[in-house]
């Protein structure tokens, strides 16, 4: 006869639940002292020093003398906030770039509204990125700038620096899709999943439905990648934290910026679905923007293309697919050992990142 | 075996007088933090509202802390659930397992009455089909009094207890009745909006019963949907009763429920992850996405409807005058780059010069210092640059920085 192996005996499972309602009593008196704006992200020093639209480009106020010439400029992805480049004091890219001696700006997008809904990628990389290199062209007096690219924002990067190879000195990409079609791997079918689903949803018409796709719709289809785990999983784990003040803020900061995202952009969403992950043409050097075709063969700037080795999202073949298709004979990658998040805010990868770039830059500059 | 059935009644009985402990610390600290709070037998009735309520009087009404807050409370509900499932599965699969029997399927039929008793969810497509009044009466619902002017007659014929077949017809009935069913394409489903209707509010009725039929359609693509869920988590359960059975060869035990939850937390998203990437699932999610946004295209022009005979703005409208902005933005912003460009001075200006500035924790982050409305104005233009030099060099290895 079987045993039960569920052994949970009462004197334990007493033990348990005090224990759990100790570390919620202790945890929601912490939280309900909270207000929203405790919950700080994003508070790297930095002033506006464009606009454009809604567009914001921000410069990162400097902490040594010694900057490297060639202004940097990080392109952030049109899906969810740049904060997570700049989550908390002691998880954040940009700072550690500052730290560095990178002078580092960064283009905040803004919310699209309804009135936005016909921007299209066309819009975004030789309008908005464009107008920006420009300015920091001449604000800084050089002929190229350098581009760090995040995630779907390396994708428009890698579109720009082809299509104006003149404008760029060097290329840094993080995980960032260039093929967007994973395979399907039956023994981890999570990697991938987001580009095969977006293979098959009828953009045309969700875009036609919704105008401008709202974040909400976008955040769910993240969450269902790992429906358990996201949804009750981590509220689960959160219980070891609740009595942990500085845990918990880190914890917040990240539920803050996973969920609040901005809409994107009816038409660049239409248009990403379709040629990007549905039609891969990137990768194949078939995607028109305007009226030019993007060939990954003007790529001829250095390129240093850093991808995370345990990125579900985007599959390391998936980026380092680009050193077989640049035209640059200078084409270095960067392993980092994290996920598609933990490049930015994990805590090994602020020793490694913003390290590796920099020196990666200075070595070409 | 009255053995382990006892053991795992009295384990049940232990954790929910324990976790009732845990509502009593919470009505306690409800009492605490605030004077007016919801009360107490709000609880019973509907623990996650009243918890809702509580932490909305306690926290900032928009704060990402409330939120987390009742997800930590929610995560309890469901761990005392799943124990609950996990264990009433065990006591009905060990005796089959003993006796040598299938115990797969019981189990199945089990984790279904399950789970649609928690989700509300009907598993009997015929159910629905029986009931089309119901359908019909929870599409006007939506609609009703805003759509009286044009569907008197048939709010009428459908309060009255007839469906109003000059609306439906026998096509709108069979379109219900072969819900759930594998030949759906086959069948004789002439959309509703096909049915001729006469007079002055043709047009209108017919927008409305394309409504309808795409909510139909919608319906039938859900419970479709719905059904692979659930197949998914009977196949979860499954998963974790064969661990469970490895378990107890091995004499191995769970001793703590969040152990047990997290058993059935990484076998549900594994079971999930893999009906993802299934075709069949792909399907279904693609079904399901043009259903929901064609019944939302539906309702827009059931909307546009309204809005016109109100003489308000439709979406329409406001797209053509979004599309209009756009236009012109751009054809601005061209000029804008034309003019600038041909107005450049010769003479050089100095490049500006970035001081740095101590690094601080308390440095407050300076907020837009209000750019120029096209910034590049805000710059002295500059034509020069110092050329920075591009290396050539070989690829270099790959250089993983650990």
């Amino acid at each position: 006869m079987l045993s039960l192996p569920i052994d949970i005996q009462p004197k334990d499972a007493v033990k348990e639940i005090k224990e759990i309602n100790d570390k919620i009593t202790k945890g929601l008196e912490f939280l309900s002292n909270l207000k929203d704006e405790d919950v700080d992200i994003g508070t790297a020093p930095k002033e506006t020093v464009y606009t454009e639209d809604k567009l914001k480009l921000y410069h990162y106020l400097p902490t040594r003398d010694d900057l490297l010439g060639t202004p940097l400029l990080i392109v952030y992805a049109l899906v969810n906030r740049y904060l997570v480049a700049d989550l908390q004091e002691d998880r954040s890219l940009v700072r550690n770039l500052v730290n560095e001696g990178l002078d580092t700006y960064l283009i905040e997008w803004g919310d699209p509204a309804p009135a936005d809904k016909y921007l299209t990628v066309d819009d975004y990389v030789n309008g908005y990125v464009d107008n920006c290199v420009d300015f920091l062209r001449e604000r800084h007096g050089v002929d190229k700038i350098n581009i760090l690219g995040i995630c779907q924002g390396g994708t428009l990067a890698t579109c720009y620096s082809a299509l104006h190879p003149d404008k760029v000195a060097n290329l840094v990409l993080t995980v960032t899709p260039i093929d967007f079609h994973p395979g399907w791997d039956p023994e981890n079918p999570e990697i991938g999943l987001l580009f095969n689903w977006g293979k098959g949803v009828d953009v045309e018409l969700m875009v036609d439905a919704y105008g401008n796709v709202p974040a909400d719709v976008l955040n769910f289809t993240f969450l269902l990648v790992k429906p358990f785990a996201l949804n009750f999983g981590k509220y689960h784990d959160m219980l070891d934290i609740l009595d942990n003040e500085k845990a918990m803020m880190n914890f917040l900061r990240m539920e803050k910026w996973l969920f609040d995202g901005p809409d994107a952009a009816g038409e660049a969403y239409r248009e990403f679905v379709r040629d990007f992950m549905r039609d891969n043409q990137l990768v194949k050097n078939e995607k028109m923007i305007g009226d030019r075709l993007v060939d990954l063969g003007n790529l001829t700037m250095p390129i240093l293309n850093c991808y995370a080795t345990a990125d579900h999202l985007v599959p390391p073949h998936c980026s380092k697919i680009l050193g077989e298709k640049a035209g640059t004979d200078d084409y270095t990658e960067m392993a980092i050992p994290s996920g598609h998040i933990g490049i930015y805010v994990g805590g090994k990868s602020q020793k490694m990142l913003a390290p590796g770039v920099a020196k990666w830059l200075r070595e070409r500059t | 075996m009255a053995d382990w059935t006892e053991q795992a009644e009295q384990m049940l009985k232990t954790w929910t007088e324990a976790q009732k402990n845990v509502w009593d610390s919470w009505q306690d600290l409800a009492g605490r933090a605030v004077g007016a709070q919801p009360k107490p037998q709000a609880f019973a009735m509907n623990p996650m509202e009243w918890f809702q309520q509580s932490m909305s009087l306690w926290t900032d009404p928009a704060g990402v802390a409330r939120d987390a807050g009742r997800q930590v409370f929610g995560s309890q509900f469901s761990m005392m659930r799943n124990l609950e499932l996990l264990t009433r599965a065990w006591q009905l699969v060990t005796p089959r397992l003993d006796a040598g029997q299938d115990w797969r399927s019981p189990l199945s039929g089990f984790t279904t009455d399950w789970f649609q008793q928690i989700t509300g969810m009907s598993g009997n497509m015929l159910e629905m089909s029986k009931d089309t009044q119901a359908l019909w009466q929870s599409y006007l619902g939506e609609w009703g009094p805003l759509l009286k002017p044009w569907l008197s007659s048939a709010i009428e014929a459908t309060g009255s207890g007839h469906l109003g077949e000059m609306m439906l017809g026998g096509a709108g009935l069979n379109r219900l009745l072969t819900m759930g069913q594998d030949d759906l394409q086959a069948g004789p489903f002439a959309g509703l909006a096909e049915i001729p209707s006469m007079g002055v509010t043709r047009e209108h009725q017919a927008k409305i019963l394309r409504a309808f039929d795409a909510f139909v359609d919608l319906r039938k693509v859900m419970l479709e949907f719905n059904k692979m869920t659930i197949g998914a988590m009977n196949k979860a359960v499954e998963t974790v009763m064969e661990a469970l059975v490895e378990k107890g060869k091995t004499g191995e035990k769970i001793r703590s429920v969040r152990d047990l939850n997290r058993l059935w937390l990484e076998s549900a998203d594994k079971v999930f992850t893999r009906m993802y990437a299934s075709e069949e699932y792909l399907k279904a999610q693609r079904e399901l996405s043009a259903a929901g946004m064609s019944y939302k295209l539906m309702q827009q022009e059931v909307v546009e409807m309204l809005l016109k005979s109100l003489n308000l703005p439709t979406r329409s409208e406001l797209d053509d005058a979004y599309k209009t902005l756009y236009e012109l933005r751009k054809e601005v912003k061209a000029l804008k780059k034309t003019v600038r460009e041909q107005t450049k001075p010769v003479m050089e200006t100095p490049a500006i010069e970035t001081k740095p500035t101590a690094q601080t924790t308390e440095t407050p982050t300076i907020e837009a210092k209000p750019a120029a409305q096209n910034a590049i104005k805000q710059v002295e233009t500059k034509t020069t640059a110092k050329k920075v030099p591009v290396r050539k060099k070989t690829a270099a290895p790959a250089e993983p920085a650990s």
